[in-house]
């Protein structure tokens, strides 16, 4: 049996073509998949369907990146959103000064922006970004 | 399984070294061949630690250059890669060999090189420990990943963030006294709160004394039956436990603050040992970050979960604390030559174990315990060691 993954081509395809964050809907325990792996993470189960996240979540927690590695400028905010539907993903929020504790718990929505292909990544990447809501 | 014993160590001054890293650990293997009092021919198989040869040197398949450099050309060497916890994998892996029965002696280790890749390159191969699909993207870091933990222990347990910061900057006061009095360390130097805090900021609310340094190093131990081991020496250091365990990328763990894979793993080598962590008298554990130190006291059972930064301020992580905490100097002032450290880790605790370390000697010592972390918290190791005399 063949079993179709949601690769990270699909995936970045769905961001890049529609605006879209796709994730995984476990069949068998209805758990929520991101990102994306073989099997269901809460249950194993090879039985899932793809499913458009919201792309609405909460802020867990975050830090202001001071010193930043080769391939990125500036200070910015990277932070740990829960998304509506349980998982969490790795984001950049973006806020117009740096933020305290007080963004904990904060909602917003999910962005994305394409990064090139550097030496070692075999390819271009989606970053996910963070709106917070006003 | 047969009862394994450490017969020998060695150990480079960690810091900028001169020498490549196949010198580096050649240098700590022959201390540790002779401390054993074996001949080099003796030992059947290398396990190395290495993570980032390739970058740091143009150097893959680390291990046979290794071997082959100290004498021992044809017997199995290889190479392990866990991030910052490579050393400690390689030996958790040679301790099993000997276990099995397969092996009588080898030899296990790590090796790195750091200081050749200067910051700007080593920022992006060691982004390489992060999930390249769904964290590197976003230009998360190491202290990065630590700074998210550091603010969800601030959150979760309600402790207010100066004062959490406090506790941060005496785990690495508490360090750097440990590691002034270790010659081998790379910065064996006092440091103050003040220092700390007034410290350029790396990553909120990590500033550069909350972070260990990138090192040049080596350090390797030889094992053997713990039968054979008492016949070479008066003080074996038997191996009573260990354990390891995995975790994905962060998104997919539930809380960071509380690391599934260490749990798991010290669990895994407290069964197997029969004992509890309240029977651990020193730990060397992987304070790559201060609040590094304070979430692996927790998931090691030293303190229950937000107790760790508190226990840091009542001293009971200090050299007259319930457990002694990195007497070495730990990462922070000892210093993190990443493919090395789970093997200088062992090398501290044999030392301690047989009362070989002067004034930083913690007194009545039976029982310890290494604590190794690799990547995005992805491998955890942990070892326990007891005085087998
Ligand atoms: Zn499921």
């Amino acid at each position: 049996m063949s079993v179709e993954f949601l690769t990270y081509k699909k995936l970045m395809e769905e961001v890049e073509n529609n605006k879209q964050l796709l994730g995984m809907k476990c069949k068998s325990c209805e758990a929520v998949t991101f990102p994306p792996k073989a099997v269901c993470s809460n249950c194993c189960s090879r039985e899932y369907e793809f499913i458009q996240l919201s792309g609405k979540g909460t802020v867990k927690t975050f830090t202001v990146i001071r010193v930043p590695p080769e391939g990125f400028e500036g200070e910015y905010v990277v932070g740990l959103v829960e998304m509506h539907e349980g998982p969490n993903i790795m984001v950049n929020i973006k806020t117009d000064r740096f933020p305290d504790m007080s963004i904990i718990g904060k909602r917003g929505s999910i962005g994305y922006v394409t990064l090139p292909s550097d030496k070692y990544s075999g390819g271009r990447r989606v970053s996910f970004l963070f709106f917070l809501d006003d | 399984m047969r009862q394994v014993a450490a017969v020998g160590v060695g150990m480079t001054k960690f810091g900028v070294s001169e020498k490549t890293s196949v010198e580096m650990f050649a240098q700590a293997a022959l201390e540790a061949i002779d401390d054993a009092k074996i001949k080099i021919r003796d030992i059947q198989a290398l396990f190395l630690g290495n993570v980032f040869g390739d970058f740091e040197e143009g150097q893959a398949v680390m291990a046979p250059f290794a071997s082959s450099y100290i004498g021992l050309p044809h017997i199995p060497a290889i190479r392990f890669e866990g991030a910052c916890a490579s050393g400690a994998i390689a030996v958790r892996d040679a301790i099993m060999w000997v276990a099995s029965g397969y092996y009588d002696i080898v030899i296990a280790g790590g090796t790195e090189r750091c200081s050749t890749m200067g910051t700007s390159f080593a920022t992006r191969v060691f982004g390489m420990g992060s999930d390249s699909y769904y964290e590197w993207p976003m230009g998360i870091t190491f202290p990065g990943v630590f700074a998210l933990i550091a603010h969800l222990y601030s959150s979760k347990y309600n402790i207010p963030l100066p004062r959490l910061k406090e506790q941060m900057a005496q785990v690495a006061v508490k360090n750097h006294d440990f590691g002034s009095k270790n010659q081998l360390a790379h910065f064996p130097k006092k440091i103050k709160v003040e220092d700390v805090l007034g410290s350029m900021m790396i990553a909120d609310p990590l500033q550069l004394y909350d972070c260990c340094p990138f090192s040049d190093g080596a350090a390797a131990i030889v094992f053997t039956s713990y039968e054979a081991a008492r016949k070479l020496t008066d003080k074996p250091v038997k191996v009573i436990g260990f354990g390891q365990g995995s975790n994905g990328s962060i998104t997919h763990q539930k809380d960071i603050t509380v690391i599934e894979a260490r749990e798991k793993s010290a669990k895994e080598a407290y069964a197997m040992a029969g004992i509890t962590p309240d029977d651990i008298d020193i730990c060397e554990l992987h304070d790559c970050f201060t609040i590094a130190e304070i979430v692996a006291t927790e998931a090691l059972g030293f303190f229950p979960y937000g107790e760790g930064s508190k226990a840091v301020e009542k001293g009971l992580t200090g050299p007259a604390g319930k457990v002694v905490v990195n007497p070495s100097g730990g990462l922070k002032a000892k210093g993190h030559p990443i493919g090395a450290t789970g093997a200088a880790q062992t090398y501290e605790i044999v030392k301690q174990l047989r009362g070989e370390c002067g004034e930083r000697q913690v007194d009545g010592a039976t029982t310890g315990m290494t604590d190794t972390l690799g990547g995005d918290l992805c491998t955890v190791c942990n070892i326990i060691y007891q005085k087998g005399w």
